[in-house]
This record gives structure tokens, C-alpha cells and sequence, in this order.
């Protein structure tokens, strides 16, 4: 399961999202602003995959999983998402 | 047990003076202090400090003990007067800006103003990178508001903080000035007094980068979510505030274009802040 930390407050103009965390302040890309809001209640790695694929279009090169896979261990490695078990 | 009362930030901190030979050091925070002994007006009451020298105390602190914030900050001994102001000053800050959270919206910051438009400058960085020895060649110039912690009103006033600074080279201190060097009173280092009365206001910031490599001043100018993502670091307690991003961003929108100055030497970035708070175009 993968859910967002608490997410304090969001900011968004012109396209442009801004996320505060209890610590930091951050603007992610497209794709790990999408995961932070998909995973805000908590959310399957497989679920979180197919969600995103839906929402920004498949990968042009590359594996979706991969790529989910890899934003997923730099979010959480910055403290913004938990990850319990193995993320996919 | 004598106490002092001084104020900044918007709060009042009550100092009692304990231990060997207060009068010394009532003395010494009372000069340390002398921008902060008289209210502005509309401070809320903060905590009582203790401080005291006992010769006895089991030397200095830790270095970790020393930045400890909340309740075990608020009772400070040394066995050194020297090694104690500082201490003392940190302590103040820290329970100010404690005291302040979620109401204020706090950058660590320098400032200084110009007396006649009320427009205030900060620059902002983090601790040890050229704050106070900025605000000490701005302030001969424009009026001294702080070395530390820039306060912001929701309407973008700024709540001053004329606390001493904290000089650690001995080149800093100006001939004439007490023992207690490692803490100097803005009146030691002669630095413009910033008016009683009126309200001051934000007028422009920029992030300072010190970089000794760099020959001229290099000036970015940041859009103001770029702004908001560097400036987030330096300050206290955002995630505290209601609505804190919009905040932030309301702020940032209502000044000059906040900018990044990587600079070498404090005289080089001079001009550019003096250029802001004359108003040059």
C-alpha cells in the first residue's frame, strides 16, 4: 500500500503545483504530483499504475511500472509517501 | 531576583537575572538589549527566561544542548558572561518565535528600512552565511530592523527584531566596546535607529548566496513559486500558518521580484539593496 504523507497544503498557478509537507515544500512533476493525489487515501501499486497510465498516458518509452516504480522510491525517500510491503 | 523586560518580534520576554554578580549582567543585558527594552506596541506576553553565571556550572554546553528549543532553553547558566549572551539571545529568539507560530509568518532573515518610505528590505539565509555582517554595513546606511528573523504581518507589515548581534571576529568589534564582545548592541556597531512610530512594510527580499569564487554579483530574478520553493527553508514554522501557501505567494506577489544574489563580499551587494529601498527603477 502507498499513501501520501499529510499533505499540508497545495498551491497550484499557471499549471504549476506546489506541495507543502510538515518540512519541506516541493514542486514535483507532473507524474509525482498525480501519485501524491492518487495515493492521498492510499492506493495498490498495481491500482496506482493503471490510475496514472489513465491519467497522463503511457510512458513514450519506456515501462510504466518502471517508471511508477522509480518515482515512487524517490517520493518516499524524501518522506512524502509510505510505502508498506514491496511497491510493485 | 531583579528582571528586564525586552521586546521583539511582537513578544514581550521577561529576563530574570540569577546567580554570581547580577548587576554585571543585568548591565550587559541591558546594553545588549537597549533597541528592545521599550514596546512598539500590541506585543503578546512571551515567557520568563532565567539567566545566570555560576562559576560552579559544569562547563559549557553541548553543542546540542545549546540549540535545544522550548522549556529547557528557558533557564540559561554559563560560567562565562561571554559564553552566556549569546546563549541568552538564542534563547529569546527561539521562544519568540515559538510564541509567534502560526500567527506570523517568519524568515530567517537581515532587514533594514528606509525611514522615509517605511520600505523594508530582507535578505535571507540561512544561520553563519552573511546575515549579520550584512545588516552591520546596511544599517550605518538605512535604519537596523534586524539580524535574524524577519516578521511579517498578514497585511505585510513587519514586526522588528533590534536584537544585539552576535559578531564572532574580533575584526567586528569597533574600539570602545564592552567585554562582552561576542555581543554587540546595535549602538555599538552605530547602526541607524529605526523610528518609534509607523508601520514599516515589506518591500523586497532576496535570497543571498555567499560564494567566494564569484568576482561581480550575480543577480537572478525568481518567479514567485520558484521563489516559494527556496525561500520555504528559511523560514519558521510555515506549515503552521492558515493557508500558508497562498500566504507566501500573496507576499512575494506584493514586492519588487524577489531575487537570488550570489555574492563574495558584503560591500558588493550593497548597492543593489540600496538601490530597492531608495526606490531606483
Amino acid at each position: 500500500m502507498i499513501r501520501t504523507t499529510a499533505v499540508v497544503d497545495r498551491y497550484e498557478r499557471d499549471g504549476r503545483v506546489l506541495l507543502l509537507f510538515p518540512n519541506q515544500l516541493i514542486e514535483p512533476g507532473p507524474v509525482a504530483a498525480a501519485i501524491a493525489d492518487l495515493a492521498a487515501d492510499g492506493i495498490e501499486f498495481d491500482d496506482l499504475v493503471l490510475a496514472l497510465v489513465a491519467r497522463l498516458g503511457a510512458p513514450g518509452e519506456g515501462s510504466a511500472r518502471e517508471l511508477v516504480r522509480t518515482c515512487v522510491e524517490e517520493l518516499a525517500a524524501h518522506g512524502m509517501l509510505t510505502v508498506e510491503g514491496d511497491p510493485g | 531576583m531583579e528582571t528586564i523586560e525586552v521586546f521583539g518580534l511582537g513578544v514581550r520576554t521577561t529576563i530574570g537575572i540569577t546567580g554570581e554578580d547580577p548587576g554585571t549582567l543585568a548591565d550587559a543585558v541591558r546594553h545588549a538589549w537597549t533597541r528592545c527594552l521599550e514596546p512598539r506596541g500590541g506585543e503578546r506576553d512571551g515567557p520568563a527566561i532565567v539567566v545566570g553565571i555560576d562559576s560552579s556550572a559544569a562547563g559549557p554546553p553541548e553543542p546540542a544542548a545549546a540549540g535545544r528549543t522550548g522549556r529547557d532553553s528557558r533557564q540559561v547558566v554559563d560560567t562565562d558572561i561571554a559564553r552566556l549572551m549569546p546563549r541568552l539571545t538564542q534563547a529569546v529568539t527561539t521562544a519568540s518565535i515559538t510564541e509567534q507560530s502560526g500567527s506570523l509568518l517568519m524568515i530567517h532573515a537581515g532587514a533594514v528600512t528606509n525611514p522615509e518610505t517605511r520600505a523594508t528590505f530582507a535578505y535571507a539565509a540561512p544561520g553563519g552565511t552573511g546575515k549579520t555582517t550584512l545588516s552591520t554595513l546596511l544599517g550605518r546606511q538605512w535604519c537596523y530592523v534586524t539580524d535574524e528573523t524577519v516578521a511579517v504581518t498578514d497585511d505585510g507589515g513587519v514586526i522588528a527584531y533590534e536584537k544585539p548581534l552576535s559578531t564572532r571576529m574580533a575584526a567586528d568589534v569597533p574600539k570602545g566596546a564592552p567585554r562582552f564582545k561576542s555581543e554587540l548592541s546595535p549602538d555599538d556597531l552605530r547602526l541607524r535607529i529605526l523610528p518609534r512610530e509607523g508601520r514599516i512594510h515589506l518591500a523586497g527580499l532576496a535570497l543571498i548566496v555567499r560564494d567566494d569564487h564569484v568576482r561581480q554579483p550575480v543577480v537572478e530574478e525568481l518567479d514567485t513559486l520558484t521563489a516559494m520553493v527556496c525561500l520555504a527553508p528559511e523560514t519558521s514554522s510555515l506549515s503552521r500558518l492558515p493557508t500558508p501557501l497562498t500566504r507566501l505567494a500573496d507576499l512575494l506577489d506584493s514586492i519588487a521580484p524577489v531575487v537570488r544574489i550570489t555574492y563574495a563580499e558584503a560591500a558588493d551587494i550593497e548597492p543593489i539593496i540600496s538601490a530597492v529601498l531608495r526606490g531606483d527603477s
